[in-house]
């Protein structure tokens, strides 16, 4: 891929516990062009916001990052850290989780944000601050100037998620990492909440990489999708083809355990039996001990992340099952 | 923040009117009194004697009587020191107290801050354990231990401090400023260790290093507000109990401050003098909190809005 903005190669994200070492992420490579939005999906653990925080430089202090992460043509995780202070919050900015605790309770919202156009293009405080306004009336702030003055305890959940938003394309960054952002929102606000972070990331051209769990939510925006189970990639595939035809088992899994208009919750709702191993070298493929259609190689081979060009383009899967038929 | 400030104040006022009150009464219940003495003195001196502090008057009638020298900032004359007024003592042995509570304050803030941000910022390293070694010895080891053996050492063998008194100008500050000083170097600095600690790991942390502002920046303008909050709401009330002085230094160190009355007029029952000092400490420390809270409300916005 030459018009690649983000390529990551062979990504392992290693923590050192009291009990020993525990890979979180396991050899995940991705590409992301320029204004795409790449979806990662997975249960609680299977590594995939230790992707985005490895890419940040915010891992935990007791996590190392190994592999290749070039964005713009640098390799963030060798990126000594003014190096890397230069990149993240500029071209590459990240939302979190919890907008209720991610944003600084002593200082006022407009000078949280203006603080990143100070130091990256070096603005004065007066139009900075006055940008900040601007985008806080593009993430539908009422009455924006006012707003900024004010103190994050003064915002609602969902307000201080579109302030983080703000903050966010504030520098026009070339790629947006959104951890999850809609998990602690109310129901009601969270599809606002995501178009509106879409919205504005086309029209900015920003690429987004969106974590989530919500395979609902993947529908709506992303323009490709990665599985991810035991920190490795089961699947990767164009999102419109992966809700009709997903070539992986536990990608099947999870679309039978999601709730659909359509049908009726009869007899119940679909579930993956078991639950995900915990740390650990795995030797064969992470996802055996739940699958229903493992082979005996199943839990000695890994199987590796093969093309599927029979199933379509841009299509990827890791399973001893798929791609032999 | 006016409104807040003239709350604060008329609550501590209530407060300190309570305090005084119930002072008051608990002392009359004390068994003795000021002129009871294992020698039995006749008892027309001792009505004589009594009848000149107002002692043979109803307790009501003396309690408007001290509430009326409050007022006029009489506090009466000393049962036991005679000739003098409780005003004559509290203004003859205060200053002493102060300055060295104020310096020992002054000291213990700046270091243990300082001792506790290199702890923190250099988790596990030779600084860390230095500073936490300092926590541990001053906080374990008394005053009246650490205060002597300073003495021995300083004063006695190499002679360069004296080893007590008022008389040498600042030289004689440095020894009971820095004893003073100690346990709450070590309170401080374990404190403000743990706090920043805390701190770096909350989300709003994260945000700002996501922001790619540089560290200086984080730890400036985002971390230290959050983790400085709990050391000043300690500092509040530790300075009232420090600048009113501490009866063990001013033995110690043989300073006329106003520490050793505290305990000596509650043991001669002497009541204008307990009195006296108790509006004195409650009145400091009071202030001291209201000053805490309002420097804390200055930085904290969620507890200006409380109200």
């Amino acid at each position: 891929m030459t018009d690649s903005l983000l390529s990551i190669r062979d990504l392992t994200v290693r923590f050192r516990l009291p009990q020993g070492e525990t890979v979180a992420v396991d050899g995940v490579s991705l590409d992301l062009s320029p204004g795409e939005v790449l979806g990662i999906v997975g249960e609680s653990g299977s590594g995939k916001s230790q992707i985005l925080y490895a890419m940040m430089g915010l891992l935990a202090a007791n996590g190392r990052a190994s592999g290749q992460v070039s964005f713009q043509g640098q390799n963030l995780l060798a990126l000594p850290p003014g190096d890397l202070d230069r990149v993240r919050g500029d071209a590459l900015s990240m939302i979190f989780q919890d907008p209720m605790t991610s944003l600084n309770p002593y200082m006022r919202v407009g000078d949280q944000l203006a603080e990143g156009l100070i130091v990256h293009k070096g603005m004065a405080g007066t139009q900075a601050r006055a940008e900040a306004v601007r985008m806080l009336d593009r993430v539908r702030i009422p009455d924006a100037a006012a707003r900024a003055r004010r103190f994050p305890h003064e915002f609602s959940g969902g307000m201080r998620q579109r302030v983080m938003i703000a903050m966010a394309l504030l520098a026009k960054p070339r790629l947006l990492l959104a951890d999850e952002p809609t998990t602690a929102l109310d129901v009601t606000i969270q599809a606002q909440v995501l178009d509106l972070m879409a919205e504005l990331g086309r029209e900015t051209g920003t690429a987004i990489i969106l974590v989530t769990h919500d395979l609902g939510v993947v529908a709506r925006l992303c323009d490709r999708v990665v599985v991810l189970y035991g920190g490795r990639v089961m699947e990767e595939a164009p999102a419109e083809v992966l809700f009709d035809a997903p070539a992986h088992p536990y990608t099947r899994g999870l679309l039978a355990a999601m709730p659909r208009l359509e049908t009726a919750l009869t007899p119940r709702l679909g579930t993956i039996p078991g639950t995900p191993r915990s740390g650990g070298a795995v030797t064969g493929c992470p996802f055996v001990d739940r699958c229903e259609v493992r082979l005996p190689r199943c839990a000695t081979d890994r199987p590796p992340l093969r093309d599927l060009t029979a199933f379509g383009p841009g299509r990827r899967a890791a399973c001893h099952l798929t791609g032999v038929s | 923040m006016l409104r807040f400030i003239g709350k604060r104040l008329w609550h501590g006022g209530l407060t300190l009117a309570a305090l005084v009150t119930l002072t008051f009464f608990v002392m009359r219940l004390a068994p003795g009194g000021p002129f009871s003495r294992n020698r039995k003195i006749s008892p027309e001196v001792q009505a004589n004697i009594e009848a000149a502090f107002h002692l043979d008057e109803p307790i009501w009638q003396q309690f408007g009587r001290f509430v009326w020298g409050v007022l006029r900032l009489d506090l009466g004359p000393s049962t036991r020191h005679r000739d003098y007024s409780v005003n004559d003592l509290i203004a003859s042995g205060l200053p002493y107290s102060l300055t060295i509570g104020f310096w020992a304050v002054v000291v213990a803030a700046m270091v243990g801050v300082a001792l506790g941000l290199a702890g923190a910022l250099r988790r596990n390293s030779a600084t860390d354990y230095l500073a936490g070694i300092v926590g541990v010895v001053g906080i374990a080891i008394p005053i009246f231990v650490i205060g002597p053996l300073l003495q021995a050492t300083f004063a006695l063998r190499l002679d360069w401090l004296p080893v007590g008194g008022i008389n040498n100008g600042w030289h004689s500050l440095i020894l009971p400023v820095v004893v003073l000083a100690l346990p709450n170097i070590a309170y401080i600095s374990r404190l403000t260790r743990t706090s920043m600690i805390e701190t770096q790991r909350e989300n709003y942390i994260r945000t700002a290093r996501a922001k790619g502002i540089g560290w200086r920046r984080v730890l400036w303008r985002h971390t230290l507000t959050g983790a400085l909050l709990p050391v000043i709401a300690y500092l509040g009330p530790a300075t009232a109990a420090i600048i009113t002085g501490s009866i063990l230094i001013e033995t110690i160190f043989a300073v006329p401050g106003i520490g050793r009355h505290f305990v000596d007029a509650a043991l001669n029952r002497d009541y204008p003098l307990v009195m006296g000092i108790t509006l004195l400490y409650g009145g400091i420390l009071i202030l001291f909190n209201i000053a805490t809270d309002v420097i804390r409300a200055v930085l904290d916005p969620r507890i200006r809005n409380e109200r």
